[in-house]
């Protein structure tokens, strides 16, 4: 319950900043414009940082946890399998995951390299071999479809293999013009069969198996991906993992992905596995998929980012703080015989001091109200502008969008009120301290 | 005239406070810009630097016809040949813009230490031309010291019978190379491939430094070696591609125009590609796009922050003195001459805020450079120090621009009131 | 009477004949070893190989002196000059290479043996007998030469190939073609070969490869052809195929 003094100030402050908006426009203005700028730039690095998220964890299939071979860093080229999951290691993992109700799912993947040929050019190529079904519970409706040419590998039953566009041009098919490959507003591909043609329909993949024998197949092409990094598509090949695992002549595989049902559900997880996988004595680690090696190109864009924004946070902020104590500076001179008046009838200095403050705060408030209309006015425009950019390595370019950072609303109001009070409440403080007699006289 | 600027500079000392806080916030905005701008400065020169000079592009890369996209499948057909050499460099020696150009080779093949072979992935340079390069002023100036060596000395260093080579980290660790030729130990190893003739072919080297790509995908499988080496190993006299550095960068394009019309003349068809286009830097040309994209949001954003608080206080103080601009009016001035005075004395004060901001700027890109912080962007080996160069160009750009500014929104906050009647400026209205 | 008697004997001798029980797989493979350089002699034995290499659109030749014994084998270029003293060593299944100069030998690991003349010499190099079971399909006329037809099953995981299915020669009982399959059933290589040569073993003299021609199944330019020369029986010490012997 407000004591009725506080009351009254608080009422007078309210009623002082309504009636004389004009007053304190351009500074509602300048802290509306960095309000909105800070929560477009939020909202922009808040998109991006969702939008890369879902591309390593779903489009890409990385999940939120990767279970690996323990040491699987230090494994060297010479020796590929020495850290391959066997078949007991991926049972204990399946089991596991069956019973831990944080998993939604799971895939496996097998990478490998051998040479591809047409029967005319023959080039190194580096493949992964994936469940397709599980895959999907990955990718969802939004990135199910993944083929820029042809159809993606769910399109088919039995061995078919999609080539990345680099290495297929190389293998002498014709794609479709860059002009005739469709995306959605989100960046992904609309789910059509765009059609290609290759000079040999078949491709042979010759590798050496898990035991050092040669085996090869050769696999229909059923299509065309793109790899979301340009140098992974001159020589990269996707495939069913039963087809791999065929090729390669093994049950074991590299890596399995885990998609958890939250995101705050990833350290839980990765304790509870280690914790089990100790206990059966399985050499295997559980790693955040944004701790892996494969994440580490958006681990350091985010950094970027982030540092930016600290940057512009600040020096709005600080202009906001200047503008507001211009305005409240003003202010009160010119209305020092009416502090005068009011300490005249009996209001205290700390009653002047809160209504001001609560000027100020009223001020902040206020402009944080037009900056957040102007931010979801921007920011839907901005969304909805088709506008795309591709950060230099990326092959398909990113939507720029913004989204509705509510806690990035919530703080930067939080941030902005507190400095128009905190200015006011220490512009006023000395008005607050003048004798009444002397306040009473003054002339502006 | 005279007067005017004098009246607006006395003029200024009436509202200290309110000027003060004015100021600052042009001051804070103009360091706060700097800043930014020190910054993209710093990276823009640093990647422009880095893909030109240390990653060996050169301000034009010449291929064969169609080398650029099939020389790694097909080196023997998409290769230049010793002639084609010849008229090349006759061509880059009769261009005056040209300052020094490298032949270069790459391909892969296997390496090993005399016990275990891992396949390799081989940049071949020219030794002398990379001391060039690594002690060029530019490199000097925006690349951090050291180099791109992680250990060891560069190529140049050694007796060309040497067979001097860098490993990439991963590859030395797996091929069991800790100690370099420098450190003693045994920093041998050996390069097998198949010749473009199709036999099978090894020469010795010797590994005298390491390096990282920044990339994990490439960190176990690369290495830097003279393209002589490479050129014996595969059994050629032919080279991949030139990279071409000019005197002028702004003569790029026309020089690569002149460059193909020569050659073409000559009967060699080549295909001469500038280092800013999208597909032989992609990494330069897609972070600068994005960081220009970037920074003028941000910069368009702080100026018009500083806008309105000028345009804020401006108003407040035009208000203020209604009764003086009147009076003025009465007094014979004219109404443009009023307006430059307000204008006059803006000019003044963002002058001054602005040479405050510079100050405070510079100071604050002093201490952040003097604080070392290191942040990793991605593809740059062990990070990068936070470094920002201020340009004096952009200085004084940007001051024109927040100068411009800051006069039109006070010519803007004084014109409506200069349309009053004198009556009721003498009249004047407080609060 | 007479007659009857000459028709008698002769029906004798045509079933003596008939009764001749079909040679073993084991038989067959170890013969045509014999008539590829293995299991013939315990001390080692010699030959030039002249092999030509088409790929795609170039084409290599040199000359090889072949050193064998056991299951080691030493190459050593004698031709064209500017390879000349270049050697490969066949140890197991890593391949060494080796020319004068090298601080070091390089190896080829079998993991690394895909292409080129390191998969070449891998084929040319097959001991049918030692790494495979061998089961006799049934018999067939290949380029005019009647033959057992075989499927060879690798007895461990440690060969190239898995599978073979070789053609052997029913009178000479020698290799007349190959067919390298993959894991997974698909011809992967080809090969046909010639016996122009002989070869004296103790005074004995037996047939020897002249030629041999490996087609890549995927890629018909692509094609080596290994022409034998001058087979002869040698006496090689063992440390000759030490790699460590190379580097002196």
């Amino acid at each position: 319950m407000i004591p009725p003094r506080k009351r009254v100030m608080l009422t007078l402050a309210f009623r002082n900043v309504v009636l004389n908006w004009r007053h304190s426009l351009a500074t509602m203005l300048a802290i509306a414009a960095g309000f909105s700028a800070v929560s477009l730039f939020d909202g922009f690095i808040n998109e991006m940082n969702k939008e890369m998220t879902d591309r390593y964890i779903n489009r890409g299939m990385l999940g939120h946890v990767v279970i690996e071979k323990s040491g699987w860093n230090n494994r060297t080229i010479d020796d590929p399998w020495a850290y391959t999951l066997s078949a007991p290691e991926q049972n204990f993992i399946k089991s596991f995951l069956e019973k831990n109700n944080r998993v939604s799912a799971s895939v496996r993947f097998l990478s490998f390299m051998g040479l591809v040929s047409n029967g005319r050019i023959s080039t190194v190529f580096a493949a992964l071999g994936y469940d397709i079904q599980d895959g999907l519970k990955f990718r969802g409706e939004r990135w199910e479809w993944d083929a820029v040419a042809g159809k993606p590998l769910y399109a088919f039953d039995g061995p078919i293999v999609l080539l990345g566009s680099g290495l297929a041009r190389h293998l002498d098919c014709d794609l479709p013009e860059d002009s005739e490959i469709v995306y959605n507003s989100d960046g992904s591909l609309v789910a059509e069969e765009r059609p290609f043609s290759c000079q040999n329909p078949n491709v042979q993949l010759s590798v050496t198996t898990e035991h050092v024998q040669v085996n090869a197949a050769n696999l229909r092409v059923g299509g065309m991906v793109d790899i979301q990094l340009r140098e992974y598509n001159d020589r990269f090949v996707v495939m069913p993992m039963a087809t791999a695992q065929q090729l390669v002549d093994t049950d074991r595989v590299s890596r399995m992905s885990v998609l958890l049902k939250k995101n705050d559900d990833i350290w839980p997880f990765i304790s509870e596995f280690k914790a089990e996988a100790k206990k059966e004595n399985m050499d295997l680690d559980a790693i955040r998929w944004l701790d892996h090696g494969i994440a580490a190109t958006s681990k350091g864009g985010m950094e970027i980012l982030s540092t930016f924004r600290n940057l512009f946070l600040s020096v709005v902020a600080i202009i906001a703080a200047m503008s507001v104590a211009n305005t409240m500076m003003k202010s009160i001179n010119e209305r020092i015989r009416e502090i005068g008046t009011l300490r005249s009838i009996g209001f205290r200095r700390e009653d002047i001091i809160l209504m001001f403050s609560a000027e100020g705060l009223f001020i902040g408030a206020f402009s944080c109200i037009a900056g957040f209309i102007v931010t979801v006015i921007l920011g839907l425009l901005i969304s909805n502008a088709g506008i795309s950019f591709k950060a230099g390595i990326l092959s398909a370019a990113l939507p720029v969008r913004v989204s509705l950072a509510f806690s990035t609303w919530i703080s930067s109001i939080f941030v902005l009120c507190l400095i128009t009070l905190g200015v006011s409440w220490l512009v006023s403080r000395k008005a607050a301290r003048t004798v009444i007699a002397e306040t009473l006289r003054y002339v502006a | 005239m005279r007067q005017l600027w004098f009246l607006a500079l006395r003029n200024l000392s009436r509202n200290m406070r309110r000027n003060l806080a004015t100021g600052s916030a042009i001051a804070l905005g103009f360091a706060g810009i700097l800043l930014l701008g020190g910054y993209v400065n710093r990276i823009s020169n640093y990647l422009r630097v880095y893909t030109v000079y240390v990653m060996h592009t050169g301000h034009l890369a010449l291929f064969a016809q169609d080398g650029f996209e099939k020389f790694q499948y097909k080196p023997l057909k998409y290769s230049l040949s010793h002639d084609a050499q010849l008229a090349i460099e006759k061509a880059l020696r009769e261009e005056a813009q040209v300052d020094f150009y490298e032949r270069q080779m790459s391909g892969a093949g296997l390496i090993g230490n005399g016990r275990i072979s891992v396949p390799f992935y081989a940049k071949g340079y020219e030794p002398l031309i990379d001391q060039r390069v690594q002690s060029h002023p530019e490199v000097q100036k925006w690349v951090s010291k050291g180099g791109y060596f992680a250990k060891g000395q560069g190529l140049w260093n050694y007796p060309e019978d040497l067979g001097a080579l860098a490993l990439s980290k991963g590859l030395a660790f797996t091929l069991g190379k800790k100690l370099v030729h420098d450190e003693g130990g045994d920093a041998n190893v050996q390069l097998i491939s198949g010749t473009w003739q199709g036999s099978l072919n090894a020469i010795d080297a010797e590994v005298v430094g390491h390096f990282n790509t920044g990339f994990r995908e490439t960190d176990n499988s690369a290495i830097y070696i003279d393209y002589k080496r490479l050129q014996q190993l595969y059994d050629t006299e032919s080279v991949g591609r030139y990279s071409i550095w000019v005197k002028d960068i702004f003569q790029t394009n026309k020089v690569a125009a002149r460059l193909t019309e020569k050659l073409k003349a000559a009967g060699v068809s080549v295909e001469v590609i500038a280092w800013d286009e999208e597909r032989l830097s992609p990494y330069y040309t897609g972070t600068m796009q994005f960081l220009h994209s970037l920074v003028t949001f941000i910069g368009v954003v702080l100026a018009t922050v500083i806008s309105f608080s000028v345009l804020n206080s401006t108003t407040m103080t035009v208000v203020e003195r209604l009764q003086e601009i009147g009076m003025y009016r009465s007094i014979g001035f004219r109404r443009g001459q009023v307006s430059r005075m307000f204008v006059n004395e803006s000019f003044w004060l963002a002058m001054a805020s602005l040479a405050v901001g510079a100050v405070l700027g510079y100071a604050a890109i002093s201490s952040i450079n003097a604080a070392k912080i290191i942040y990793h962007p991605p593809g740059v080996p062990d990070g990068l120090q936070l470094k920002l160069v201020a340009s004096t160009p952009f200085l004084f750009i940007s001051g024109a621009i927040i100068l411009t500014l800051t006069l039109l929104t006070t010519y803007f906050a004084v014109s409506r009131t200069m349309r009053m009647r004198v009556a009721d400026l003498l009249g004047g209205t407080r609060r | 009477m007479i007659f009857k008697i000459l028709l008698f004997a002769g029906l004798i001798f045509s079933n003596a004949h008939a009764a001749a029980p079909a040679p073993s797989a084991e038989e067959l493979l170890k013969s045509s070893d014999r008539g590829r350089g293995a299991t013939v002699s315990l001390e080692g034995i010699n030959w030039i190989a002249d092999i030509v290499t088409k790929e795609n659109e170039t084409t290599n030749q040199a000359v090889y002196l072949i050193k064998c014994r056991g299951n080691d084998a030493l190459a050593e270029v004698t031709s064209p000059p500017r390879q000349k003293g270049e050697i490969i060593i066949f140890n197991d299944r890593i391949l060494w290479f080796y020319k004068p100069g090298l601080k070091k030998p390089v190896s080829i690991s079998a993991r690394q043996k895909l292409m080129g003349q390191a998969a070449n010499g891998d084929i040319a190099s097959t001991q049918y007998f030692r790494d495979y079971e061998g089961k006799i399909l049934g018999e067939e006329v290949v380029d005019g030469t009647k033959t057992y037809k075989l499927e060879l099953v690798a007895r461990a995981k440690n060969v190239t190939y898995d599978k073979i299915r070789y053609w052997i020669s029913k009178s000479q009982k020698l290799g007349v073609k190959a067919e390298y399959l993959t894991v997974s059933g698909d011809v992967f290589k080809s090969a046909t070969f010639k016996y122009g040569n002989t070869i004296k073993i103790s005074g004995t003299a037996y047939p020897f490869v002249s030629e041999m021609v490996i087609r890549d199944a995927n890629n018909a330019n692509n094609e080596t052809t290994i022409h034998y020369k001058n087979p002869s029986e040698a006496s090689h010490p063992t440390s000759i195929f030490n790699v460590n012997n190379l580097v002196r």
